[in-house]
Parts: structure tokens; C-alpha cells; sequence
């Protein structure tokens, strides 16, 4: 008697065990799947994180990078590509556009330089910079037209 | 080879340099728009070049794929990676000419209508295309150029794949603002 009553017990005692790990299971896997879900859409919609932390990839003379173009596009296009270059060079020119933003153009070897396009928030640091002033600035190479044109560019060394 | 180019051109301007008829930029914006009901897809890019001889009505245009700024990162490398394949395509050029030169009067300060005709490629694929723009003129220069046209994307053999299919527009709003300044050869 005794024996079957706790039979009985154990049974009980299972099949609530395992309502409770189906429980657990079910929470666990909708957890899951929503913080997945939560973080592909956190993912989609992440706006630009800006480079400032991020370490080149090369660090050379504008004059190297501009030469390099000169000599082959193709190959200085593979090389450079999206990636984060920092350059050292001489500020050529400094513009102000129609949205009061600075353009900043290094000089090159010859006409063409490296036209640097700058980050919203930066762009209160350009206010001082000076034409003829040796500057390093680090962006993401997008190629050339006139110039060899970066972009997302932060400053380095202008305080 | 860009020096034998840029030289030449730069001996062109000199010789040319007596009428002062180009003008050139190189901070051109562009943007453009494939927006569909179900999403926004924007993107901007302010390092256009672009060139006019006034002389000849001729025009050029190029702007670095990369360049682009889309609001989303992912979707920023999306557009490279997948649709116009900038590694492979770094660069659209349009090159034409505007066919209405003659009327764009540099002695008058004012918006000027122009039609332009010239080929644009894109992805590496070449189209003709026509387009309508403004030029505007001030103090006997030409200081800005404007223009609103769209493309169709399979023009240009960009494909959009089946599953998102109804995010993108199949066509692209393109909006052209650039400023020009006379180009002085030092």
C-alpha cells in the first residue's frame, strides 16, 4: 500500500517536474528568441559608430596615398578600399559649404590632394584649423576622382 | 597615367584660360532615394566632382560609390556589398553635354533651365540619359547647378533579390545640387 501510494507520488511528482521543464523550455526558448530578434533589429537599424576608436588599417604621408593613386588606380583601390587610413599632410585648402560644414583638401605631389569629408561632430574642430598647417586625419578611403576622398574623417592631432 | 591626364588637362586650360569657361566642383551633393512603402532608403553623398566648359556646353560628373552616407550602417554596407558592388564599381560618371548652352546667359544673374544629354554609367553598365536641370548664374559666373531625374535600376543591372523585393523602388530619385567655382589653373 505504502509502496503504491508513493509510486503514485513519484508519478505526480514527475509529470509535475516535466510540466515545469516544458515551462522552463518554452521561456527559455521565447527569452531567446526575442533577445535574438531584439538584437537583429537593434543591428538593422544601428546608425554609423563613427572610427574615432578605431585603429588604421595603414597610417602613411598624403603624398604616399595620392602617388600610389597616380601610379596605379586599380591596384591603390584594392589596397585602400573602405578601409581606415590615417594620413599626415598640409592643409591645402579649407572651404565652408552652403550648411556652414568645412571641407579640408591635403595637399598632394601634384594638383591632385585628398579631400577630406568630416563627421557632424568634429566639424567644431576644423574651425581653427589653418591652410598650410600639418594636420593627421583618419578616415575611410573611398577612392578618387580630383582627389582621393575620405570620409567619416576625425581629426588626430589638432588641439 | 593620372598625371599625364592631369597634365593635359591642365595645358587645355591654359590655353583656354582667355574666355574663362570652366567651372568645376568638388564637393557636389547627391542624393538619392529608392523608398519604397515599406521602408526608407536614403543615402547622401557630398564629394561629387563635376566640370562645365561653358564654351563647348560640355559636362562631366563623378561621384565614389563609397562615399555614400546611408542613415543605417548595415544597410550602408548592404548597399556596397550587394547592389553596387563598389569593390568592383567604385565610381559612376555621366558625361554630356548641355544642349541648351547657348542660352544660359552669363551677364544676367539667374536660374537658367538646361537640358542635358550625355551617358551615364552606373555599376558598370552604360546608359544615354536626358535630364532637366538649372544652372545659376551670378556676378558673370556660374555658382551652382541643379537637377532631379530618376533611374531605373534594372537599367544598370542591379538586381534586387526576390525576398526584398518590395522594400526597394525599382526606380531611384536622384537630386543633383552642386556649386560650381571658375576653375583657376595655378
Amino acid at each position: 500500500m505504502d509502496n503504491q501510494k508513493s509510486t503514485s507520488q513519484f508519478s505526480q511528482n514527475q509529470k509535475r517536474s516535466s510540466t515545469l521543464m516544458m515551462k522552463k523550455i518554452i521561456l527559455s526558448t521565447g527569452l531567446a528568441l526575442s533577445t535574438g530578434l531584439g538584437f537583429a533589429y537593434y543591428l538593422y537599424n544601428k546608425p554609423h559608430q563613427g572610427i574615432s576608436n578605431e585603429t588604421p588599417a595603414f597610417v602613411l604621408k598624403a603624398e604616399t596615398l595620392v602617388s600610389e593613386y597616380d601610379v596605379d588606380e586599380k591596384k591603390a583601390n584594392a589596397k585602400y578600399l573602405g578601409k581606415i587610413v590615417e594620413v599626415s599632410g598640409i592643409v591645402s585648402e579649407k572651404t565652408k559649404d552652403r550648411t556652414g560644414n568645412y571641407n579640408v583638401t591635403l595637399q598632394g605631389p601634384d594638383l591632385a590632394g585628398i579631400g577630406c569629408e568630416f563627421e557632424n561632430k568634429v566639424q567644431n574642430k576644423l574651425a581653427s584649423l589653418k591652410e598650410g598647417q600639418e594636420v593627421k586625419i583618419k578616415g575611410i578611403c573611398t577612392g578618387v576622382l580630383m582627389d582621393v576622398v575620405l570620409v567619416d574623417c576625425v581629426i588626430e592631432n589638432n588641439d | 597615367m593620372r598625371k599625364i591626364i592631369l597634365s593635359v588637362v591642365l595645358l587645355i586650360t591654359v590655353y583656354s584660360v582667355s574666355g574663362q569657361t570652366r567651372y568645376f566642383t568638388k564637393n557636389g551633393k547627391v542624393f538619392f532615394s529608392a523608398t519604397s512603402s515599406l521602408e526608407k532608403i536614403e543615402a547622401t553623398n557630398e564629394k561629387a566632382t563635376s566640370i562645365i566648359d561653358v564654351s563647348t556646353g560640355t559636362i562631366e560628373f563623378a561621384v565614389l560609390m563609397r562615399a555614400f552616407n546611408f542613415e543605417k550602417a548595415l544597410m550602408q554596407e548592404h548597399f556596397n556589398e550587394n547592389y553596387a558592388e563598389s569593390e568592383k564599381y567604385p565610381k559612376a560618371v555621366f558625361k554630356g553635354t548641355i544642349t541648351n548652352i547657348k542660352s544660359v546667359d552669363r551677364n544676367k544673374n539667374g536660374n537658367y533651365p538646361v537640358k542635358v544629354k550625355g551617358m551615364f554609367t552606373l555599376h558598370g553598365e552604360t546608359k544615354e540619359v536626358i535630364v532637366d536641370g538649372t544652372l545659376t548664374v551670378k556676378d558673370g559666373n556660374i555658382i551652382a547647378g541643379k537637377s532631379q531625374f530618376k533611374i531605373l535600376l534594372e537599367d544598370y543591372k542591379i538586381e534586387i533579390p526576390s525576398l526584398v523585393k518590395d522594400k526597394i523602388s525599382k526606380d531611384v530619385q536622384i537630386d543633383l545640387d552642386l556649386n560650381y567655382e571658375l576653375y583657376k589653373p595655378s
